[in-house]
């Protein structure tokens, strides 16, 4: 067995030639290559037929955040836009913000600055909108959301988005309460300019975003917010179904052989029966499998004593110290 | 009249299940109906659940309601057409259940009484063979006529032989046990048409319309929800847009910034703890949870089995480690509930010093089940202790709303251990508890098995301010607690409420309404059939004092098997003292015992079934008892018998009978001893034949039983002192005879047993210890009253003692339907002179798994896998898991014990 191509000796030896560039798969995160199982296919199409944002649980690493970049790319709508909920997001944040500061020193000492500023500052020009104010502005006519639109999305609408809010959990308990009715409307104010968006009657609603909702489960949301959404867990695949998806991420080369990918599938099965704290998900599994291919590790020799094998597996696959021991124990 | 919703059934399916069905999800299905009508029930499934669902777990229980919809309504797996969809009209295809074919039965019958019919005929003599007729004996005077040979057989004069009468017994028999094994038959064709084996093994008895006082509905309660939600100070400070702006007015135009603490709602993070599946103070915490989440505060919940430092969400089995939440809920407030004494260091009796780091809260409070003087004595440094009760939670919500910074903790009084001490048995509840609660407690033993919301129907009337005070004192019970009254106990509970028919017949109605309205088990269950059996309980309980309406609901809960039927000890005390037959009553007790165990028939044997067994059976062997008879001649009415004249004269005339038949016998014997002697015999007359007399076989002697041994030494209460030369204690006791010495610990576990001799024994000792016990056990297997003793011992330990797999732990893990996995700790309660090995690990209910992993790791503890065989709902399986641990004992060479 040979591990291939290490850059990294940990010996003191220094490598020949330049150091190696980093080679993203971009496969890995291709949405072709997204593989949807049927309950979920079935969920979004409940959630786009019905205009009610889809919200979507399950272990971190099964794709939740990536399905936003599926459906952006089969219905055609570009790159999905984004936000990321932190401990600290509000509720307005979903849609603008507003930067209290930056209008403060212009309109304090923007007179300095006669080529830029003038005495009349517009508050709007302090306001970024965010995901869903982005969306709720391409439901406009272009004349009437451009004004405002970030400038790679002007000339975009009206066209449907996909707005992917991730990991909502992580979000104060206050913000799925106070996106209610905005979630309803698709309709939001802008309280520091007065404004309101889309303004009555601007707004198409054959527009409506398509919202995706993605939460680990670390907490409860309030019951009146799962009303208002479709929901679904995504399990963890089967056999079967990992080796379906490791086909389409890497396709069916050479080095990934039927017998190699199914020895590698019952081996990543075996690790998930451990017990671990945190047991790895697919996302895991297909970096496993890419570090392999990397350093031609074939899986059928981990079993075998194979040391670098184990250490790429349980690093690749193991959070903390009691799993990786785990994980090197079983092999 | 208004036409049925689409899907209807459903719909009150899963609100029955504990969906949230509202108007929102009926249009919302209705529109996706719209646009994929042609949807096959597996493609509508994947397409609805996303509506109805609301959680992962949700989601699991969406697919098998939804399933289980189908599949009881036959709906073919095709595709079926918005035509049959449309709204006011059922599914075509949803037939009414389909009921089993009768073929089989009716074949069965058939052929039954086919092979019965054959058997008698084969068997049945045909032409009974005559006896041989002697040749008769020659007489001098007169002439002796030829004799008759056409009489029919008479058996008072010549009996049968022997194997007519066993031709007779055995057809019988082999009829007997035709009919039986048709009945068996039968019964197997019924139950496998209800098909009641698989799972759910339990089902939680809901009731959907509640008569009993809401719980948690009152302005005190209110009061407290108002405390709880109330918003408190976070970590972020946010720049104060309108303070700023007045603050920089104030200076002029300097431009002044002020910021602000973000406030936010105040979230509590509730470990409960939860002994059962049905454990009631479990129950009435959720309530509680619930009844805050209404009100607005926001509850995250966990539960533990005892021990807080691991916990699991409900409805899943996979543990958590407690410290490991801190990083999901770090501003939440915890609220552990439940008696924690696995935080307490099992020797000292003292709270653990390291349970700061288990639980990494600011804010943490503890709900304890016992007294609160306790619990702040042991827990106050470390917790803000108050009793579990509406006052107690308005207390603490109090006194952290009065405190923005943790609280300081109320310092330790008193160190005492907990320990459980609630009353265990009626007598001492009926002392101890209070009258109200007890009556509640009398009225809760008239259903097997212990049902939150049956427990409340069965509340007695009581005001409602006094109701959730007598709850909480009730569940606090250990048996509701487990969820479950032993029979034993709920035995003399029944007893006892049986005195008060009115409060019986409250109870019953009750549990019987409340039965009738819950959600049933699915089908096809063992739950369905318990619950079936259950509920025909409550029916012979309140019809056992009218024979004509008792009859038929025990011919019915004859179909179950005995085996679950006798699951409800309080029924087979009934059947017992049920009115019977004639049969149950007059059948000798060992057995009437044998053909009717615990009150039902054996194989499912009707009653004159069994009276037609024992007679034959009876018949039969008091035949074979009976000595053979002598081939008697036929005798002629014409016919005589010379009997010598010498021993005629020497014999009196015996005294003649009149029996039923009309024929008169001579009731003593005439020996015949002389050939030459005559006897004139005429039938028509007064025949005389030749009968030994019947002597009835003497009673048997009773043997005395033997005494039981008398224990002398070591006498009660004595102490036994051993040493490195003498480690053996000594048993004595008189008279000498073979018994079986047992010796108990104080835990009463049998520590000792050997066969022995004579009238002393000795039983080497390896260590002191104090309220051992000793007895006989004789051959009889009658024992003598325990004697307790201590024993004292100063040994040297020559060398490593060890001992290996003297203890097994038996626990029982819930696992979800799917795949469980997780780790789990075995409290082994260790000595501080044991050390742990290893432990052998072993599923006892494996059948019930398709994977059933279980991986030993270190210090008692393990990993598990399970993957349920079948799918089924949540919280209705176990794992029940033997744990059998090696254990090392380490006493050091040559030191003293």
């Amino acid at each position: 067995m040979t591990t291939g191509n290490l850059s990294y000796h940990g010996n003191g030896s220094v490598i020949e030639g330049p150091a190696p560039f980093f080679a993203r798969v971009e496969s890995l995160d291709d949405p072709r290559h997204y593989l949807a199982e049927p309950g979920l296919r079935d969920a979004v199409n409940v959630a786009i037929t019905l205009g009610i944002p889809l919200l979507v649980t399950g272990e971190p690493g099964t794709g939740k955040t990536q399905l936003a970049w599926s459906v952006a790319h089969e219905l055609g709508l570009g790159q999905p836009l984004v936000f990321s909920a932190k401990t600290t997001s509000l509720a307005q944040d979903l849609f603008y913000r507003y930067d209290a500061l930056g209008h403060f020193r212009q309109s304090r000492f923007g007179r300095d600055d006669q080529s830029r500023f003038d005495d009349d500052v517009p508050v709007m020009r302090f306001v970024d909108f965010e995901a869903l104010g982005i969306a709720s502005l391409l439901m406009m006519q272009p004349a009437d959301a451009d004004p405002y639109l970030p400038r790679q999305y002007r000339g975009l609408g009206p066209r449907r988005a996909v707005v992917l809010i991730d990991e909502i959990d992580k979000a104060p308990r206050d913000l799925p309460n106070d996106i209610l009715r905005e979630i309803e409307t698709m309709t939001f104010r802008v309280k520091e300019a007065g404004l309101d968006f889309p303004p009555d009657g601007l707004a198409d609603s054959r527009y409506r975003p398509i919202v995706i909702i993605t939460s680990n489960s670390e907490k409860n949301l309030p019951d009146a917010f799962l009303r208002r959404c479709a929901f679904y867990h995504i399990s963890f695949p089967d056999k079967a179904r990992l080796v379906e998806i490791v086909n389409r991420k890497f396709g069916k080369t050479r080095w990934f052989t039927p017998q190699r990918v199914a020895e590698a599938v019952e081996k990543f099965s075996l690790v998930r029966n451990l017990n671990l704290r945190k047991p790895p998900a697919t996302a895991e599994f297909l970096a496993w499998m890419h570090i392999l291919r990397e350093h031609d590790v074939d899986p059928r020799d981990i079993g075998s004593g194979a040391r670098e094998a184990i250490a790429f597996t349980a690093a690749i696959l193991s959070k903390n110290r009691e799993d990786a021991e785990q994980i090197a124990g079983a092999f | 009249m208004s036409a049925p919703l689409l899907f209807d059934e459903l719909l009150d399916g899963l609100r029955r299940e504990g969906f949230s069905v509202g108007t929102d999800q009926y249009l919302r299905m209705h529109a996706l109906l719209e646009g994929h009508a042609g949807a096959s029930p597996d493609q509508l499934k994947s397409l609805l659940c996303p509506i109805f669902a609301m959680s992962a777990a949700e989601q699991e229980r969406f697919h098998v309601a939804y399933d289980e919809f189908f599949a009881t309504r036959s709906v073919p797996k095709t595709t079926f057409s918005r035509r049959l969809t449309v709204i006011g009209q059922t599914l075509p295809g949803m037939a009414t259940p389909r009921k089993a074919s009768r073929w089989k039965r009716h074949l069965a019958i058939v052929m039954s009484i086919i092979a019965v019919i054959v058997a008698v005929l084969s068997l049945w003599p045909h032409s009974p063979v005559p006896a041989p007729v002697p040749a008769p004996t020659p007489m001098s005077d007169p002439p002796v006529p030829a004799p008759v040979r056409d009489p029919p057989l008479d058996p008072f004069r010549n009996p049968a032989p022997r194997s007519q009468w066993l031709l007779i017994a055995g057809s019988f028999a082999f009829a007997l046990f035709a009919a039986e094994v048709a009945r068996t038959l039968l019964r197997w064709l019924r139950q496998r048409e209800h098909g009641a084996q698989g799972r759910p093994f339990d089902w939680p008895v809901r009731d959907l319309h509640p008569t009993a006082p809401r719980l948690f509905a009152d302005q005190r309660f209110f009061a407290i929800a108002r405390l709880m939600k109330g918003r408190e100070v976070g970590e972020v400070r946010r720049l104060d847009v309108p303070r700023s702006i007045l603050a920089t007015i104030r200076a002029l135009g300097d431009p002044v910034f002020e910021y602000k603490l973000d406030r936010r709602v105040t979230e509590y993070l509730f470990l409960v703890e939860r002994r059962s599946e049905r454990d009631h103070l479990a129950a009435y915490v959720h309530a509680m949870v619930e009844a805050l989440a209404r009100d607005g505060a926001l509850v995250e919940v966990f539960e533990h089995d005892g021990d807080p430092r691991h916990c699991w969400k409900p409805g899943t089995s996979v543990r958590v480690v407690t410290a490991d939440l801190h990083s999901r809920f770090p501003q939440h407030r915890l609220v552990i509930v439940g008696n924690v004494v696995a935080l307490t260091n099992p020797v000292t009796g003292e709270a653990l010093d390291s349970i700061p780091r288990h639980f990494p809260w600011n804010y943490r409070a503890l709900l304890t089940t016992e007294e609160e003087t306790r619990g702040v004595g042991l827990f106050g440094a470390y917790f803000d202790v108050y009793a579990l009760a509406n006052k107690g939670l308005a207390r603490l919500a109090e006194r952290w709303q009065q405190t923005d910074g943790p609280a300081a903790r109320r310092r330790p009084e008193e160190r005492r251990r907990i320990v459980t001490d609630l009353p265990s048995t009626p007598e001492e509840l009926e002392r101890e508890l209070d009258p109200l609660i007890f009556r509640w407690l009398l009225r809760c033993a008239v259903h097997p098995t212990l049902h939150w919301d049956l427990t409340r129907e069965l509340a007695p009337p009581l005001p409602a301010a006094e109701h959730e005070a007598a709850l909480l004192g009730l569940v606090r019970l250990e048996w509701f607690r487990r969820g479950r009254i032993p029979e034993r106990e709920r035995l003399a509970l029944v007893s006892r409420l049986s005195d008060d028919e009115p409060e019986e017949s409250a109870a019953r109605a009750s549990a019987m309404r409340v039965l009738a309205a819950a959600p049933p088990p699915p089908p096809g269950s063992v739950a369905a059939r318990v619950f079936e059996i259950q509920q025909l309980a409550h029916k012979i309980w309140t019809a056992r004092d009218r024979p004509a309406e008792l009859r038929p609901l025990l011919r019915k809960l004859r179909h179950y098997p005995p085996a679950q039927v006798g699951r409800d000890g309080a029924l087979m005390m009934l059947l017992h003292e049920a009115p019977g037959t004639l049969v149950t009553h007059s059948l000798p007790q060992p057995l009437r015992r044998f053909l009717f165990r615990d009150g039902i028939p054996a194989f499912g044997m009707r009653n004159f079934v069994a009276l037609a067994a024992v007679l034959p059976v009876m018949l039969f062997a008091g035949n074979a008892m009976r000595p053979v008879p002598q081939a008697y001649p036929q005798i002629h009415p014409k016919e005589q018998i010379t009997v010598p004249q010498a021993e005629r004269s020497k014999t009196p005339d015996p005294p003649l009978t009149k029996t039923d038949t009309g024929t008169t016998i001579a009731t003593e014997t005439a020996t015949a001893t002389d050939p030459s002697s005559t006897l004139v015999a005429d039938r028509a007359q007064a025949p005389v034949v030749t009968l030994k007399p019947r002597r009835d076989p003497e009673p048997p002697t009773p043997v005395p039983l033997p005494d039981l041994p008398k224990l002398i030494a070591p006498a009660a209460g004595s102490v036994i002192t051993i040493d490195d030369r003498k480690d053996v204690a000594t048993f004595t006791w008189e008279p000498a005879g073979s018994y079986t010495l047992q010796v108990f610990d104080s835990q009463g576990t049998l520590v000792h047993v050997a066969k022995v001799r004579g009238t002393s024994a000795a039983w080497r000792v390896t260590s002191g210890s104090s309220g051992n016990t000793w007895s006989l056990m004789t051959s009889d297997g009658r024992v003598t009253d325990r004697i307790p003793f201590d024993v004292e011992a100063e040994i040297l330990i020559p060398e490593e003692s060890v001992a290996r797999n003297y203890r097994t732990v038996s626990i029982t893990l819930p696992v979800s339907c799917g795949t469980t996995e997780g780790k789990r700790d075995v409290d082994l309660q260790l000595s501080p002179r044991e050390i742990f090995e290893s432990a052998e690990l072993k599923v006892l209910n494996s059948e019930a798994f398709e994977v059933a992993e279980l991986s030993p790791r270190d210090g008692g503890s393990f990993s598990y896998r399970f993957v349920a065989a079948k799918p089924c709902r949540e919280n209705t399986l176990e794992a029940k898991i033997r744990v059998t641990a090696t254990l090392r004992l380490t006493l050091p060479t040559g030191v003293k014990n």
